[in-house]
């Protein structure tokens, strides 16, 4: 196992797996530019490097997966052309979402925000029962920047989507579970090993054929 | 402050409406689908309304079609399909309330409504047992978007009844209300709304309604342009500076 960058986030490798792992606990997991950029890395590495087969999200937070973005940062750049520009450049929340292995998060606690815009840009989601999920940018007069308010209508029936995003409340394990997008709920504590297992079954696979498959999957799923 | 129809009201209250409608005998009738369509048109002429729940004023949302209607013919399709569309078309989020027995075409004013809510005694189905009408087009497309693809056709192929508590496992209904005190716990969830600004509630309303016409990584473009849109505005800057300073926000719609 290796690890890089052992502050805020970090991005460990696990045999053939990306694990990336949030850890600013004073900030209750508020992604920041500098989160940011080490999501992008990586997400590029996953792109660059053909014998990753899996990004997992998770956090070293006990009840928190992450708040959400950084709102310190909202609104820093300069111009619309500006963020524009950035985006063309450094499109986190598209690459995220068409990427060619399967994403994993494993979420104890909250899940606000760009949190939960992560959860629902992944393929299976592992979630212990006392986690809360919800996107509250509404309550502050914007709206999911994320993809939140694409994939959640997506991913969900649209009466509880748009329940979620119009009144900006909490959503629990439980009722994700019912509707499906919650794959399995666990305990906090079976996390590493679910994921040592997880990285372990994974090498089973031939990781060019999954690329390719999931990639198929991706674009069908995305374009139509 | 009430605005009257001949089969609907509308009761303004602060910042969202309530729709009762009035059927005819539990029949829902032509001239009542053609009140739908003006009362949306009400409800979207007043700029201060940010939310709207539609509900029956009897105890059930309705039985079937009256027997005057006939839906075979192009008119009334006509007629049913404006509705549709005037509901599914408001600017604003839109609720329906899910009350007793609630058969055609209640359902499908339910199902073009955004969120869906139910009382504790509801009884849904797609059927028409008087006149045996199929649901339209529309619902078929809604109906097609749920999760649980098994739900959906037990109502359409099976012709089977959900109970609000298998409707809610479907989710075509997100919360289940008792029958005592529900209007209260209802209007809580519509004033909530209204006291978030009023452009970015309509730009998710619209971001969305254009993303469920279009693939995702258009949709993501949708989003992307109507944030930037929003961060323009004097109610994004309010909601930061309000978060940052620890108290509400005070969005003036600018």
């Amino acid at each position: 196992m290796t690890q890089k960058n052992v502050q805020s986030i970090s991005l460990i490798k696990k045999n053939s797996a990306l694990l990336i792992n949030f850890n600013r606990e004073n900030k209750l997991n508020a992604i920041d530019l500098h989160m940011r950029d080490v999501i992008w890395e990586g997400l590029r590495l996953v792109q660059t490097d053909i014998q990753i087969n899996a990004l997992i999200f998770t956090s070293e937070v006990p009840g928190c997966f992450s708040s959400g973005a950084d709102i310190n940062d909202f609104g820093t750049a300069p111009s619309i052309q500006e963020s524009k520009n950035a985006r063309l450049e450094r499109d986190i929340w598209g690459v995220l979402n068409n990427l060619d292995v399967p994403i994993f998060s494993f979420v104890d606690g909250i899940a606000y925000g760009a949190g939960f815009e992560i959860v629902l840009a992944s393929d299976y989601i592992y979630a212990t029962s006392q986690s809360r999920f919800a996107l509250p940018e509404i309550k502050l007069g914007y709206i999911p920047a994320a993809g939140g308010s694409q994939l959640i209508i997506r991913r969900l029936p649209s009466s509880d989507a748009k329940r979620i995003v119009y009144t900006g409340e909490p959503i629990s394990t439980d009722r994700l579970y019912e509707l499906g997008l919650i794959n399995r709920i666990i305990e906090r504590k079976a996390f590493d090993t679910e994921i040592d297992i997880l990285c372990k079954q994974l090498l089973n696979y031939d990781t060019k054929e999954i690329r390719t498959l999931k990639s198929k999957f991706v674009h069908l799923i995305n374009t139509n | 402050m009430m605005s009257e129809l001949n089969y609907i009201s509308i009761d303004y209250k602060k910042n969202y409406a309530i729709v009762r409608y009035e059927t005819n005998g539990d029949c829902w009738t032509e001239e009542l689908l053609l009140e739908i369509k003006v009362a949306c048109q009400k409800i979207q002429a007043d700029q201060k309304c940010l939310s709207v729940l539609f509900m029956s004023d009897s105890k059930n949302s309705g039985f079937g079609w009256s027997k005057n209607f006939h839906l075979m013919t192009e008119e009334c399709q006509a007629i049913l399909n404006s509705a549709l569309i005037a509901v599914e078309e408001l600017p604003i989020p839109s609720f329906f309330l899910i009350q007793g027995i609630t058969n055609l075409p209640a359902m499908e004013i339910a199902l073009a409504c955004d969120v869906r809510f139910s009382l504790d005694d509801t009884i849904i189905s797609l059927i028409d047992k008087e006149s045996n009408f199929q649901p339209s087009d529309f619902t078929f497309r809604r109906l097609a978007k749920f999760s649980h693809r098994s739900f959906a056709l037990d109502l359409l192929l099976f012709k089977k009844s959900l109970n609000a508590l298998d409707g809610k496992k479907s989710g075509i209904i997100s919360e289940i209300y008792n029958s005592k005190g529900y209007l209260s716990a209802i209007e809580v969830v519509l004033e909530q709304i209204t006291n978030y600004g009023a452009i970015a509630i309509k730009t998710l309303k619209d971001s969305m309604q254009l993303g469920e016409q279009v693939d995702l990584n258009t949709g993501l473009n949708i989003e992307h342009e109507r944030t930037l849109q929003l961060q323009e505005t004097d109610d994004f800057k309010e909601g930061i500076d309000a978060f940052l300073q620890k108290r509400p926000p005070k969005f003036l719609g600018k």
